[in-house]
């Protein structure tokens, strides 16, 4: 069939030529030459090109046409292409610039800063928020929890019985997939043995995710067969342990004393659960009723059947949810389902943070806008007699206006490329300075993509247009005649008004972001001082995992932390040693369900939950947790000794308020109902998963009655330098047993640290924005009183010489400064109310209309603004009669 | 003599091209011309302004001839005015009055 040009670049290249016949024997041409070359996609590739190029000459550089084309002739502007002339008008503003430096200086300075921060805000926001997730068809992802609302779990991993009912039974539902994850593990391949963090996933989780593997094969369909050896390395494990090496495959990977053969290496990208983990092995998804059907552990993904929504897959999941409580009660009485867009679970809680930092430097940005507007606008009074002589020689208001905005948009040019090597610059550095801080989601895919760099281009072309189109309409404004004439140099009433509308601007909107930045701080502080019932310092905690064959029993992991605590504790420079297996404040942990054994057994879903934290040696003395009643867990408490816990006073006043708790028992689901554990003590509640949380039911074992984890963390409360501590334990460690890796020895101070390192670097930022703002506003200020203060030094003199004081003339600049800022000031307590309610769900323990803040950034403002009007108003009092008549 | 006189190599090689295809002097057919005998490719776009500026100058016309049947628009056959060709001539004179003498020089370059 034969097929003609494509038509839509046909029509529109017919609008672009000259009328008549001679654009129409353009396109005819081209026409014939399309008809002569082989049919085929090339063919219309090399048409659109050509039409393309063709239209854009017309269009650009004109035809020079005259006779009978009226058209055409309007869009170029005295026979000159509109590219020319913007280029023309491109390079006097570089010229422009060049003869002023001060004010390119300033003026770039100013940009740079704001579109700086722009850019880096946005380039996270991008990565975390915006990039779908490097998944195939990722729309079509949900990640699975199972939720006790009663309880207080909103998601919770899942049972895999229940997961793989969930396929099943759910119409929606096209396939599930799971991981089990944070596990750690020991490595001995290749090198010395080493403590990494690794994954289990079901056998089809990458291929329901969608992602490839860089090297080798997924793993084998069975996991409890031949998958149960294989391994998966991560690309960021493949690069660090094994140099990229392309001859991994196949090799044999020492996971915990057993070998595992490297099957594959995953391609780069983020891993939905598994980010962390070094490599990945295999785990089986399990039916209702298998003997190993047990617990919740797994991290479900699912993929819906094309189409499907969310919000139906959650009703098939509702009733799902209700069959399986009927029909398995032990496990699932109170439990549901819930299903969320993997995205949106991904992306979590940082999403508020990274929009309200996003807002704040897009209010930065305004603010530096207005600041060069205000600027310009102050060199344009200058420049009036230059306007006014091009106007009589000719030039229309429409070429000064695009003089004018050509000057700004090559100002704003040079200011953004300067502010996205401000923007990297200050990434990288603040990575640096705060490392542990960006712990977000994704954020390491954070870089500069199409979407960044349109969105740099777009902010400073807009900024460009936002401050420049300001003094570039005055300017059209301004008739020559009067301006020429001498009595008409000073700067318009409407130019003033202008000026002091973007002062207000200015300090409203800096004092929105102080109050903002304020309510962060006082946030955060009241974060830090929160009682977490521990003392961290001077403590050193270390992790040693015991994962492998020599230690297969909880026998033998106890008898060495036995001995590893013992020793420890007889260093000199220790006060106090013991372990625990999961540190406070890091937010991992096991918990179960448990009740009071001595009285009716409540119905299972009423069962409440607890902590569970398995300790060896002097654990709470290290760590600094009181005791409250009763006596802690001894080394007389080991297997052959009644089964005995410390709880905290939640638990404890949780089951028995006001009664005297020492002495109880406890049914624990971990291990034999009917064998009960007695009470022997209470401490004080620790907030287990960082500062912000509330604290739940504890319960304390000793290692030695339920080894149930093969690692433990160590606490060392030191006399004196904790970190010097360090090479003593690893020598300890080494000596004991030379295959077994310590790791992450760390102060315990850092670990209470980094848990408050997300709101820490919000509050900074956020600061830091505001801050710069308020600089940014007063600065402006002063420099329209400056001004207005030279401009009028003529009739400043006059007051002066016929007697008007010194007192009287400052407190007339002042008061016609401080009149913006009051105005300001009342704005931005406005915007600043509306500003606390965004922010209410980052705040903690402070109110978001928190008369503190508000008072204390007011007054911040206001008096840095008076300082701003003091310093033009005083230097008004030193004017003499003699300058102010030299001066007009 | 006028200004407009002075042509631009391209400009000659336009109606040079034209003058040679005489009553084939269709776009098209020039352009072709153009790109075999000076071996380079000729811009569609820098082309046809050349073609709308010499006619400016009056130094080129166009009429519009009877299309073949498959064609989809109108066809321009283009001639240089005697305008033109006086211009044509001057430059040709004005060069070969400055290559007079060089003629050693420029066959050693």
């Amino acid at each position: 069939m034969h097929r003609g040009p494509p038509a839509r670049v046909r029509a529109w290249l017919l609008g672009v030529l000259p009328p008549g016949a001679r654009g129409a024997s353009m396109v005819a041409d081209l026409d014939d030459e399309y008809a002569a070359m082989p049919e085929g996609f090339r063919r219309d590739l090399w048409y659109r090109w050509e039409a393309l190029r063709l239209g854009w000459h017309y269009r650009l550089m004109g035809s020079g046409v005259q006779a009978g084309d009226d058209r055409h002739h309007m869009t170029m502007g005295r026979g000159e292409g509109t590219m020319r002339s913007l280029w023309r008008n491109l390079g006097h503003g570089v010229r422009r610039l060049r003869r002023d430096p001060a004010l390119a200086a300033v003026g770039m300075g100013t940009i740079a800063l704001g579109v700086g921060a722009t850019v880096a805000i946005f380039t996270v926001v991008n990565a975390v928020l915006l990039e779908p997730l490097p998944y195939e068809r990722p729309q079509e992802l949900v990640a699975l929890f199972e939720a006790d609302l009663d309880r207080g779990v909103d998601r919770n991993v899942a049972n895999a019985g229940n997961a793989r009912a969930w396929e099943d039974q759910a119409p929606s539902l096209r396939e599930v997939g799971g991981a089990v994850v944070a596990q750690s593990a020991v490595v001995e391949s290749p090198g010395e043995p080493q403590e990494v963090m690794a994954s289990s996933v079901t056998p089809n989780y990458f291929r329901l995710l969608g992602m490839e593997m860089a090297l080798g094969s997924p793993m084998s369909d069975d996991a409890g067969g031949r998958a149960a050896t294989e391994v998966i390395l991560s690309h960021r494990f493949w690069n660090s342990a094994f140099g990229a090496d392309p001859g991994v495959v196949g090799r044999t990977l020492s996971v915990n004393g057993s070998p595992h053969e490297i099957v594959g290496v995953l391609s780069p990208g983020y891993v939905a659960f598994g980010e962390e983990s070094a490599f990945f092995r295999s785990v089986p998804l399990t039916r209702m009723g298998d003997q190993t059907n047990s617990g919740r552990y797994l991290w479900v993904v699912g993929r819906m059947t094309p189409g499907a929504e969310v919000a139906r897959l959650q009703q098939e999941l509702d009733v799902v949810g209700r069959n399986l409580q009927e029909a398995w009660p032990d496990l699932n009485a109170g439990w549901t389902v819930r299903a969320v867009p993997l995205q949106e679970d991904v992306v979590g809680d940082s999403a508020t943070g990274l929009w309200v930092l996003l807002a704040s430097v897009g209010i930065l940005l305004l603010i530096a806008c207005a600041n060069v507007a205000n600027l310009l606008l102050s060199r344009a009074t200058e420049r009036r007699q230059e306007m006014a002589v091009r106007t009589s020689m000719g030039a229309s208001g429409r070429d000064l206006f695009r003089q004018l905005v050509a000057e700004s948009l090559v100002l704003a040019g040079a200011g953004g490329v300067l502010g996205v090597a401000l923007a990297h610059a200050g990434t990288t550095l603040l990575a640096e300075a705060m490392p542990g801080a960006f712990a977000l989601p994704r954020v390491a895919e954070a870089g500069v993509d199409a979407r960044v760099l349109v969105f740099a281009v777009s902010v400073t072309l807009l900024t460009g247009l936002l401050f420049g189109l300001v003094p570039a309409l005055e300017a059209r404004r301004t008739a020559p005649a009067r301006v020429l004439n001498a009595e008409g140099r000073g700067p318009s009433r409407a130019t003033g008004r202008l000026r002091g509308a973007l002062v207000v601007a200015e300090v409203a909107l800096s004092l929105t972001l102080l109050v903002g930045a304020g309510l962060l701080a006082r946030s955060f502080t009241t974060l830090l001082s929160v009682e977490n019932g521990i003392r961290p310092e001077p403590v050193l905690t270390a992790r040693v995992n015991l994962s492998g064959g020599r230690y297969a029993d909880g026998e033998a992991r106890s008898r060495f932390f036995q001995e590893l605590v013992d020793r420890i504790a007889q260093e000199p420079g220790v006060d106090a040693v013991g372990a625990n297996t999961f540190l406070p404040m890091v937010g991992l942990g096991a918990a179960t369900s448990f009740r009071d054994f001595d009285a009716p057994v409540p119905p299972r879903e009423e069962w409440p939950t607890a902590d569970i934290r398995n300790v060896e040696g002097d654990y709470f003395g290290a760590m600094g947790i009181d005791l409250v009643a009763g006596r802690t867990l001894r080394a007389t408490d080991g297997s052959d000794a009644p089964q005995v816990v410390v709880v905290n006073q939640s638990l404890a006043s949780r089951l028995w308020p006001g009664a005297d708790p020492v002495g109880r028992r406890l049914a624990i689901s971990w291990g034999p109902l009917e064998e009960p554990w007695e009470v022997v003590g209470v401490v004080e509640d620790v907030r287990i998963k960082g500062p912000d949380t509330e604290p739940r039911p504890s319960i304390y074992h000793s290692y030695r009655q339920a080894a149930y984890f093969p690692f433990m963390q160590l606490a060392i409360r030191a006399s004196g330098d904790p970190a010097a501590l360090a090479p003593t334990l690893r020598g300890i460690v080494g000596e004991m047993d030379a295959g077994i890796p310590l790791s992450q020895p760390r102060l315990m101070a850092s670990v209470v640290r980094d848990a408050v390192a997300r709101p820490r670097l919000t509050t900074f930022l956020l600061g830091l924005f505001a801050t710069v703002s308020a600089l940014l506003a007063v600065v402006g200020l002063y420099g329209v009183l400056s001004y207005a203060v030279a401009r009028r030094v003529r009739e400043i003199g006059l007051r002066m010489a016929i007697g008007a004081d010194g007192g009287r003339v400052l407190s007339m600049v002042v008061r016609q400064g401080m009149t913006l800022v009051l105005v300001g000031l009342a704005v931005g307590v406005v915007l600043a109310v509306l500003t606390g309610r965004v922010l209410s769900s980052l705040l903690f323990g402070v109110q978001s209309v928190d008369p503190v803040t508000f008072l204390g950034a007011t007054a911040i403002l206001g008096a840095a603004s008076l300082a701003a009007c003091v310093l033009p108003g005083w230097r008004a009092t030193r004017v003499t009669p003699a300058e102010a008549l030299r001066d007009g | 003599m006028s200004p407009n006189a002075f042509l631009g190599e391209f400009e000659q090689m336009v109606l040079l091209a034209i003058l040679k295809q005489g009553e084939h002097a269709f776009a098209l057919e020039v352009r072709r011309e153009i790109e075999e005998s000076a071996h380079r490719k000729v811009s569609r776009g820098a082309f046809y302004t050349t073609l709308d500026r010499l006619e400016r100058k009056g130094m080129v016309e166009w009429a519009e001839a009877e299309p073949t049947a498959r064609r989809s628009g109108p066809l321009r056959r283009f001639t240089v005015t005697p305008e033109g060709v006086a211009a044509l001539r001057t430059s040709r004179r004005a060069l070969e009055t400055l290559w007079n003498g060089l003629d050693l020089l420029a066959e050693e370059g």
